[in-house]
């Protein structure tokens, strides 16, 4: 029987190109989620961005995410990545791929590890908008569920 | 004591320096983000920022540790 994935990645190259998840045989039920950078973002027009992270701890966290994920919601398998640096509009930016028994706990577990990267994996966003200027984008912080 | 201070997005922005050493008399996480704010004149308040220690996440009332590697984080966004 072959080990299965659980696995948080950053990449810097395009998460498009990658190889898709390998399936657990038992699954009957695979939800992918894709995050694309959209054009616009609080009535501003974009027309790309970067993201940034903190790799030692982001690679952490995302990986406890997916840990979690898996005892949480009863997973066969499960892979999150993040892309990090310069991207374009209509690019990935993020892929989560939940593969379960059925479909019900795939499109739950697949929902709540996109929402935990959100908020608790430091990854930062800076968008470059039309005019010529940038931005860091500014989310919220989840709450501490490690450390002292 | 000495330790090492890394800064990520807006406040490495606001500091001017991804990383830095510096000698401290902070006994917590907490004392020595003040003295920073004094240095560096950040805008963010306290309430929105995370702190590492040793790459994990630590609290405010968290002791420094000498030689540490410290990270101060503004809300994150990714996804």
């Amino acid at each position: 029987m072959r080990t299965m994935t659980v696995q948080f990645l950053l990449v810097e190259t395009r998460i498009e190109d990658l190889p898709k998840l390998e399936v657990p045989q038992a699954s009957g039920s695979v939800v992918v989620f894709w995050g694309r950078v959209r054009d616009h973002n609080d009535g501003r027009s974009v027309t790309g961005l970067e993201y940034t992270s903190y790799p030692e701890l982001a690679l952490k966290e995302g990986t406890r995410i997916v840990q979690e994920a898996v005892t949480r919601f009863g997973l066969d398998a499960v892979r999150a990545i993040h892309r990090v640096g310069t991207l374009a509009v209509g690019d990935a930016a993020v892929l989560v791929e939940v593969a379960s028994g059925h479909r019900g706990e795939g499109f739950e577990a697949c929902r709540w590890v996109i929402d935990e990267i959100k908020t608790r994996v430091p990854i930062w966003k800076c968008e470059h908008y039309t005019e010529g200027d940038r931005e860091w984008v500014m989310c919220h912080h989840g709450p501490i569920t490690t450390g002292s | 004591m000495t330790v090492t201070v890394r800064y990520y997005a807006r406040l490495k922005e606001e500091a001017g320096v991804a990383q830095e050493s510096l000698e401290t008399s902070a006994g917590t996480i907490e004392a020595l983000w003040k003295e920073l704010v004094e240095r560096h004149s950040f805008t963010l308040d306290a309430s929105l920022i995370r702190a590492a220690q040793a790459d994990e996440f630590c609290t405010w009332k968290a002791p420094l540790v000498p030689g540490a590697l410290v990270v101060f984080m503004p809300p994150v966004a990714g996804g």
